[in-house]
């Protein structure tokens, strides 16, 4: 599995390694639904990932509107290049800050 | 009728670029073949010449690149495919249109070859229509001008909700279309549910986006091709109007205020207490704030683009012959010298108007300097182009087959240094086909790909540009090349010498290796040419082999040749300057360091000896070392040298002037500098020098 979640002192921390494309995106979101704790803070790690696609953004999209939902905000931890490259192409940057930009 | 004249020059000009431009494209085509864009851009090349040169009235060139075109736009529909075949004879009607831009009118010899050209061409793609004639009898229109101007285009993307599954993505399209001009994508979400309602393999995104771009419609379109049947896009122009209507209600303002009816602070304090629109409609929950956000964008964007296509024609490029750009180099480089005077007189006096003065001038000089030094630098690129076809030439000449890599073509170095280095790279890369790569038998045998490559590669390194030229042919024979040296009597026959000295014996003057002359290179008049065009450059060059595997030359060159950032520092009266971007540190010695040993020639600096050598001695200059002395520690490559002076004077803008002959034979000056008290200071080659120092300490032990 290249999906790992933590749920340490009221944040969870998700890191995304390798791809995360429409092959990915199934057992992705059942994992996430499961193992996350959506009441605290959320953190994505994607510094790792080297394949995304569009459904894989639209996973970070709608992951992040459940995180919402619930009163909390995706922070990104670090992204890896080709991560940065969509998130620009997408024109998602500003939507997703990350943590260095935040602090 | 001067005018027409200066059009003309324009036109060819500008031909002779779409020229070269469809030299390039054809050798990129070489490889990706079926790329639609190079297609699309060599169509685009043929018929900017056709019409522009049918209204120059160069009517024979215009007939006979309107059959190439028509030949081309059959590649273009897809109708034919692109072979090498194709690729060489449209090659050689490239030759072909550029001998027609010589004259208006074509010679019967040109006649000739165009009318075979095209029977060639006619063998590859059959033209059912006309004969092939290229009398000037040829009817064609003049074309208008193929340089669109920029519009913006709001497309709206929707994929089908199986886009995912049925393996149409997004992404490549939206990469595609950033290609094609200014780009603002924005990725709307607001039907994805949160995650626990998400079936993740339906699309539910869709775009919004706004480009600016001069390709029309169909290159949009193009890109869609094979989603349009299923996907929801919708593709329309902006009108770049509608917009005024927010200068029409300034305008009922205006009126009012002309009328007396109100005042202006009136008007602006209760226009700003009235809601936005946005922030009504999102208050009527019409829309979100979201929308509202891209809405803004998309405003501002609109309004950008109107703003730039009012200032466009300002905005346009301006040809300037070099001779004029070297005149406004000359200009500064006497400018900077001027302004050194200023600057020591000020020192003399202390007048604070005076300081004011010189301190603005410094900053303006050194403004207008960087600005001017700027225009003239050229990406390196525009020279390794014209290498891709002669590679592919003379490979066929010489049947062979080799493959030009190109790396760093964005390096920039002056005007000047790119012209001048065309020849002796010319001539380096001849080599490398001509000796350095084998046939492919010859490279088979050997175990080596059937392709032979040539590795062109330019970096910045050091305030230097590094030129390389790798080959991975058979490489020179060090002991072949002592041995002819010997006979050449280049060298002396017990003359110790390691391999990669060898290697640089080509570049003595007379010295050939080619067993057998052939016309490409060899004739043993070349390599020392080379050599002494790049040291006239002030760069070097060098040579190194891997035994049977590659070899690489090495050619180093200054950005620039005018004007450097230096050190001053002084021997006794003499002074002199050292290229800032070799210099890595200052450090002080007293006598009392070096007291018991005054031959001492290595300095310790953290641990680390460093050699180093007085210019009070190295150029015999009179007088006596002070008590405490200056070591200035630069760095050549990966080794440090330290150069010991008197004191040091400090930074330093140097106009270069080249020495006279009388100094050709002094190793490691640069030049030399006029000061701002009218004195000269010798402009210090650190590379150079350090080579120098080292071969004689060499020889003397």
């Amino acid at each position: 599995m290249t999906l790992s979640i933590s749920n340490h002192n009221n944040t969870c921390t998700v890191e995304m390694t390798e791809d995360l494309t429409i092959y990915e995106v199934g057992q992705y979101q059942t994992k996430l639904l499961a193992e996350c704790d959506f009441n605290g803070q959320f953190k994505l790690d994607f510094s790792k990932l080297e394949d995304i696609d569009t459904a894989g953004v639209q996973l970070i999209l709608s992951l992040d509107k459940q995180v919402k939902a619930a009163g909390g905000n995706i922070l990104f931890l670090s992204t890896s290049p080709e991560m940065s490259k969509v998130l620009e192409l997408f024109n998602l940057s500003e939507h997703f800050k990350s943590t260095d930009e935040a602090f | 009728m001067s005018d027409d004249v200066d059009a003309v020059d324009v036109f060819i000009a500008e031909a002779n670029e779409h020229l070269t431009l469809l030299e390039e494209v054809l050798m990129e085509m070489e490889e990706h073949p079926t790329d639609q864009e190079l297609i699309d851009q060599a169509f685009r090349s043929m018929h900017t010449i056709k019409g522009s040169g049918a209204m120059f009235g160069f009517d024979d060139l215009s007939a006979f690149t309107h059959h190439l075109e028509t030949a081309f736009d059959k590649v273009r529909n897809g109708e034919f495919l692109i072979s090498p075949e194709l690729i060489s004879v449209i090659l050689d009607s490239k030759d072909h249109i550029e001998s027609l831009l010589e004259d208006t009118k074509q010679t019967t010899g040109q006649t000739i070859t165009g009318n075979a050209l095209l029977t060639r061409l006619q063998d590859i793609i059959p033209n059912e229509s006309a004969p092939v004639d290229t009398s000037p009898a040829v009817a064609v229109k003049p074309m208008p001008s193929q340089q669109q101007l920029d519009q913006t285009i709001r497309i709206r993307v929707k994929p089908t909700a199986s886009a995912f599954e049925d393996g149409f993505d997004a992404m490549p399209i939206l990469r595609e279309l950033t290609a094609l001009g200014a780009c603002n994508i924005s990725t709307s979400f607001d039907d994805l549910p949160a995650l626990s309602e998400l079936n993740p393999e339906t699309c539910l995104l869709r775009w919004n986006i706004l480009l600016t771009t001069s390709e029309g419609i169909n290159a949009i379109e193009d890109i869609f091709i094979f989603v349009r049947d299923e996907w929801d896009i919708d593709i329309e122009p902006i009108e770049m109007d509608f917009l005024d209507e927010d200068e029409q209600t300034n305008q009922i303002g205006t009126i009012l205020i002309d009328r007396g009816d109100i005042s202006l602070t009136e008007i602006e304090k209760t226009l700003s207490e009235q809601p936005k629109t946005g922030e009504i409609l999102q208050q009527a929950g019409l829309v979100s704030a979201e929308q509202i956000d891209a809405a803004l964008t998309e405003q501002q964007i609109i309004r950008e683009n109107k703003e730039k296509s009012q200032t466009k024609e300002k905005q346009t490029n301006v040809r300037v012959p070099t001779s004029k750009l070297d005149s406004l180099m000359d200009l500064v480089g006497e400018l900077v010298i001027v302004q050194a005077r200023l600057d020591q007189l000020n020192q003399e006096r202390e007048d604070e108007s005076l300081a004011n003065i010189s301190e603005d001038l410094n900053q303006l000089t050194t403004e207008l300097r960087d600005n001017t030094l700027d225009i003239r630098m050229l990406p390196i690129g525009t020279t390794f182009s014209r290498f891709r076809r002669l590679v592919r030439d003379l490979s066929r000449d010489l049947g062979k087959e080799i493959q030009l890599i190109t790396e760093g073509a964005d390096t920039e170095l002056d005007k000047m240094v790119i012209d001048s280095l065309a020849d002796p790279m010319v001539h380096l890369i001849r080599n490398s086909v001509d000796h350095g790569i084998e046939k492919p038998d010859v490279r088979e045998a050997l175990g080596k790909p059937h392709k032979g490559t040539i590795h062109l590669s330019a970096e910045h390194a050091e305030g230097q540009v590094i030129v390389r030229i790798r080959d991975d042919g058979g490489s020179m024979n060090a002991t072949k090349l002592k041995a002819k040296a010997i006979e050449k009597g280049v060298i002396l026959a017990d003359q110790k010498m390691s391999n990669e000295e060898c290697y640089n014996l080509i570049f003595a003057a007379g010295f050939s290796t080619a067993e057998a002359v052939t016309d490409i290179s060899g004739r043993g008049v070349g390599m020392d040419v080379v050599k002494r065009s790049i040291q006239a450059l002030r760069g070097d060059v060098k040579i190194d082999c891997d035994p049977g595997v590659s070899t690489t030359i090495t050619i180093s060159l200054p950005i620039t040749l005018a004007i450097i950032e230096g050190l001053m520092v002084s021997v006794s009266d003499e002074r002199y300057i050292l290229p800032l971007n070799n210099i890595e540190e200052c450090i002080e010695i007293s006598r009392a360091d070096s007291g018991d040993y005054p031959d001492k020639r290595l300095v310790e600096i953290r641990g680390e000896l460093v050699p180093f050598v007085r210019l009070r001695e190295w150029f015999d200059v009179k007088g006596q070392s002070p008590d405490i002395e200056q070591i200035i520690i630069t760095r050549v490559g990966d080794n440090d040298f330290g150069f010991c002076v008197d004191e040091v004077i400090g930074q330093y803008q140097a106009v270069i002037k080249s020495l006279g002959k009388f100094y050709g034979d002094v190793k490691g000056l640069a030049g030399a500098t006029i000061l701002g008290d009218g004195g000269v200071a010798m402009v210090l080659d650190i590379a150079r020098l350090t080579a120098a120092i080292e071969d004689e300490t060499s020889t003397r032990h």
